[in-house]
């Protein structure tokens, strides 16, 4: 009997010992993976086989983050480990102690201090940990301009005198995207950051606060710039309904002589059959000095929640000893400190970066200042202006409102 | 005389509409002719020349890597599983409501039929934001009863209707005799009128299971966990919105084939009973 | 006891009644009560987040329907229902037609025509989105044939983006009323056709005084079906266009997710949703009441 007792007892023990090292956590993780789901599911499972407690529940989400999130939020369901744009909404979350402050973590410490403003809250917390550095760019055909005697313009005039040159010679001069939100990356945040962040540098502040002004004919520009564009034909076909996957293809495809888009994709539109290069949009007027994006590219952060310091793990692994698989996959520019790795970039990008990093004023991407509710709102202007819907001014009109609005809430 | 020249009018307008119907056919095919092309392509042709109309390396390749990003076979089976549950929910439960209401002679009743008819035509979107707090109070978001409650709750309406409408085509005698002989009202349920409810219960398969299966809206508003994913919501990650963030078209056309895949052939090898199907609802409808 | 106490009549009630019970629990506790909930809700300040909230009255409703975007969004409902539903139909039926004279090979095409309706909604958007780019298969097409005129950014504007997205609705559902309208025409006998040849009666004259009169029924079923369809329809519209370009293709249905998600504003898409609701029921009712008058005159 007492035997039989002892044994039980063993049993029960070792079992209890075995579950407990066995216990597996499982940490569920939704991050936008869009062009690389393959390669981020591989290097998921490599944290995975260096830290066998951890199993991840990984979710690729295609559409917009904060859609995807919000009903998330809203009814605390959210993921241990988030993919999360800098701007109001990740702001908003934390605040709410729906997210929590990274700012005493590893790879916030790893994290160049250029890139934690955006993924900063007005109460001082840290809720994201950018996912690189990224800027909008001008990618071009090489052998067109040498064939029509062009080089890269330094300002918006001289941009137009390139562009109709490009148009008499029969052929596209810039792709545009107005087809869906990417527009926003480029000519918005470039006209926006020209015309407006020129003049109020601390354009974030009033964003946040509503007083921002934006019923202005600096900022009717924006959108005027990209009407002049499309109604002088520089841009291509049927644009109105283009759509980034759209435009890409089109590059790719040679029948644009010029593409307007990230650096994120410089991936895939450097390696096109004929050579590529690219310069910096000269969306400013001549005589004034260039103000280039320097941006964050979606990253990071961690919910409130049991599973949080699992998920702490891995964001420091991401942005630490796993920071080259991510980076190897999408090609992007680093935004660590130290790498800890092998970093793939491509000279042409490397000698756009330090150009790029001389500049004094810089501005952000359209999704880090302006408040979540106007998002969609940017490019649906976009297509009301050029289809004749809107004046530019009313389009600066119905921004102005809708964003205070955002705010009075 | 008269037959014979009957006879020629018929032959020539079948030909005539034949001609038609080929063309038209062709047609409606052509954009499915389209994704079949390209989900054979390597990703460089998809991208330089989509109109192709054959791919010069035919690669299943694709097909390949989206089955292995997809999950496709834990995928699948929780589309099959929430599919089986929710018709099941459906159609017990339907029937027997159907069954009850046919045979109650009351105003009661029939109040309670016309209004669950009026719910057919309220929008989901107006339950939908409720809905998934009401799930979460009860535990039931990323689990396939959730998912299930969901469908039966929403599709219950239309299911009821199709059925009280035929078993009211049952003569009555049928169920008077039965009741005569001393049957209870379930056994006359279950023994006389489940074998009569095969060809109407064939139909209702058919018009709320395709929609069951390609729902996206329900699960995206339930699961949050990949391993609950169903084979819609996970197709939507990769093609996305138009414009989402650079997918690969390699993967969209991969994905959507390997997707559409199980129910045209399900289609394929049952669509005499498919057409059937709805034939026979909408005639008892 | 309980035999002498209940009436078998009464017991029979009592049985139908515990019949009924599970399916409706179902409906009441997963679409009844959250609909009610969403009603009571649209007349409160609840944002979606908070536990508190206060009641507002009309203010949510007014809100909706003086937003720059209400004019336009009801606008496309009601333009969609009103053009899509009889050119709808009026294809289905001429097709149904069609495949009950065409004899053997009735069955294959009939098979065919359903296809599409198989499909995922989000598959069809993404594959006529890419039909209707400007190098897509529609423009090469009329390129090929001479059109070259024709060609033109279909979803980009204005004045095409919606006929557009009403031919991909109905590329996707026509399958679905065909075989529908198949079943009412095999309803009808065939002596009435042949003594109407026999007299020498045009095609025209047949359809219109025999046939449409004789499948009144069939017409009910689907003119209900595809109205309350195109009112309530998300994610085919959403995929294709977005409600581009800006809102013109923007359904009510459509904003009302735009409101929730988008904008983030809870209560607006709650009452925009009970509009939607109250658009659907109204229109349905008229439209039964249209449709069951002339059923009972044809008969």
């Amino acid at each position: 009997m007492r035997k039989m007792f002892v044994m039980m007892l063993t049993l029960l023990l070792a079992l209890g010992i075995a579950s407990a090292t066995a216990q597996k956590i499982t940490l569920t993780c939704a991050m936008m993976a869009g062009d690389i789901p393959e390669q981020t599911q591989a290097f998921l499972d490599q944290f995975s086989k260096e830290n066998p407690n951890i199993q991840i529940d990984f979710t690729n989400v295609a559409q917009d983050l904060e859609v995807y999130l919000q009903p998330k939020a809203a009814s605390g369901e959210m993921p241990d480990f988030i993919s999360v744009n800098g701007g109001s909404f990740g702001a908003d979350l934390v605040d709410r102690g729906i997210l929590i402050d990274l700012k005493d973590t590893f790879a916030a410490k790893n994290t160049v201090d250029a890139v934690k403003p955006q993924f900063t809250s007005p109460k001082g917390k840290l809720f994201g940990i950018a996912g690189g550095v990224s800027t909008s760019l001008i990618y071009y055909q090489v052998q067109a301009f040498k064939d029509l005697g062009l080089v890269p313009p330094e300002n918006w005039e001289d941009f137009l005198v390139l562009c109709e040159k490009i148009k008499k010679a029969g052929k596209t001069a810039i792709i545009i995207t107005p087809g869906d939100g990417t527009m926003s990356n480029t000519l918005w945040s470039h006209g926006f950051a020209n015309n407006v962040a020129s003049k109020y540098p601390d354009y974030a502040k009033r964003f946040r606060e509503g007083t921002m002004q934006l019923d202005s004919p600096e900022f009717a520009d924006v959108y005027a710039k990209g009407k002049l564009l499309f109604d002088k034909g520089y841009t291509q076909p049927g644009a109105v309904s283009t759509t980034y996957m759209d435009g890409n293809q089109m590059y790719i495809q040679g029948k644009s002589v010029q593409q307007f888009a990230g650096s994120w994709l410089a991936g895939m539109l450097l390696k096109t059959d004929f050579e590529t290069g690219v310069y910096m949009p000269p969306w400013n007027a001549k005589g004034k000095t260039k103000i280039p994006i320097v941006a964050t590219e979606t990253g990071w952060g961690v919910s409130e929640g049991p599973h949080k310091k699992q998920a702490i793990m891995l964001l420091d692994w991401i942005n630490g000893k796993g920071f080259h698989y991510y980076q190897n996959a999408r090609g992007n520019i680093p935004h660590l400190k130290d790498p800890m790795g092998p970093v793939v970039l491509d000279e042409r990008i490397k000698k756009y970066l330090d150009k790029l990093y001389s500049y004094k004023q810089t501005a952000g991407l359209w999704f880090e200042y302006i408040p979540a509710e106007t998002m969609t709102l940017t490019f649906q202007l976009y297509q009301e202006v050029l289809t004749n819907q809107k004046t530019p001014r009313e389009a600066a009109a119905a921004f102005d409102k809708a964003a205070r609005e955002a705010v009075k809430k | 005389m008269s037959r014979m020249r009957l006879l020629g009018v018929r032959t020539r307008r079948r030909v005539g509409v034949n001609i038609l119907m080929i063309l038209i056919v062709v047609v409606l095919v052509m954009p499915l002719w389209y994704v079949l092309n390209n989900a054979f392509k390597i990703e460089r042709e998809i991208l330089l020349r989509p109109l192709l109309l054959r791919p010069s390396a035919a690669t299943i390749d694709n097909l390949v890597r989206a089955f292995k990003a997809m999950k496709y076979p834990l995928t699948f089976m929780n589309s099959v599983i929430t599919l089986v549950l929710s018709c099941t929910l459906l159609i017990a439960l339907g029937s027997l409501a159907a069954f009850g209401i046919a045979m109650a002679r009351s105003r009661f009743f029939n109040t309670v039929y016309v209004v669950l008819v009026a719910m057919i035509t309220l929008p989901f979107q107006l339950a939908m934001v409720p809905l998934i707090f009401l799930l979460k109070g009860m535990k039931l978001t990323n689990t396939y009863l959730g998912l299930a409650l969901v469908y039966a709750g929403w599709f219950m309406p239309f299911v009821i209707f199709l059925y009280t409408g035929f078993i009211r085509t049952v003569p009555r005698e049928l169920e008077e005799a039965a009741r005569v002989d001393g049957c209870g009202l379930l056994r006359s349920f279950l023994s006389i009128y489940i074998p009569l409810l095969k060809s109407i219960t064939g139909t209702v398969l058919i018009l709320r299971g395709v929609p069951i299966w390609n729902d996206l809206l329900v699960p995206i508003i339930t699961i949050s966990r990949s391993t609950m994913s169903t084979l819609p919501l996970v197709l939507y990650s990769f093609i996305g919105t138009p414009g989402s963030r650079a997918i690969q078209w390699s993967l969209v056309f991969g994905s959507t084939f390997i997707a559409s895949l199980p129910i045209v052939l399900v289609f394929l090898f049952l669509q005499r009973y498919f057409v059937r199907g709805v034939v026979a609802g909408a005639i008892k409808g | 006891m309980p035999g002498a106490v209940f009436s078998q009549a009464r017991r029979r009630q009592i049985a139908c009644l515990l019949f009924t019970i599970p399916a409706l629990a179902v409906v009441g506790l997963f679409f009844l009560f959250p609909m009610l909930r969403a009603l009571v809700l649209s007349f409160t300040s609840w944002d979606g987040i908070a536990r508190t909230w206060q009641w507002v009255g009309l203010k949510n409703f007014k809100a909706v329907v003086t937003d720059s975007t209400f004019r336009q969004i009801s606008f496309n409902t009601v333009y969609l229902a009103i053009i899509y539903v009889p050119v709808l139909n009026v294809i289905a039926l001429l097709l149904a037609v069609a495949v009950y004279n065409a004899g053997k090979a009735g069955n294959l095409y009939k098979a065919m025509l359903f296809f599409p309706n198989l499909l995922s909604m989000t598959v069809i958007a993404m594959i006529w989105s890419i039909i209707y780019r400007y190098d897509g298969i529609l423009n090469q097409f009329l390129k090929a044939v001479g059109l070259k005129a024709l060609m033109q950014d279909w979803l980009g504007q204005i004045r095409t983006v919606l006929p557009a997205m009403s031919v991909t609705i109905i590329w996707f559902a026509v399958g679905y009323y065909l075989l529908i309208y198949l079943a009412g025409l095999n309803t009808v006998p065939v002596e009435i056709y042949e003594s109407a040849e026999v007299e020498g009666v045009s095609p025209w004259q047949k359809l219109t005084r025999i046939t449409i009169p004789l499948i009144a029924p069939a017409i009910t079923i689907n003119a209900v079906l595809s109205t309350i369809g195109i009112i309530t329809l998300f994610d085919l519209p959403f995929v294709l266009t977005r409600g581009g370009p800006g809102f013109k293709s923007q359904t009510i249905a459509m904003h009302v997710y735009a409101y929730a998600y988008q904008q983030l504003r809870t209560r607006y898409a709650l009452a925009l949703a009970v509009i939607l609701g109250v658009f659907a029921v109204l229109i349905t009712t008229v439209l039964l009441a249209f449709l069951r008058r002339r059923e009972e005159a044809a008969q």
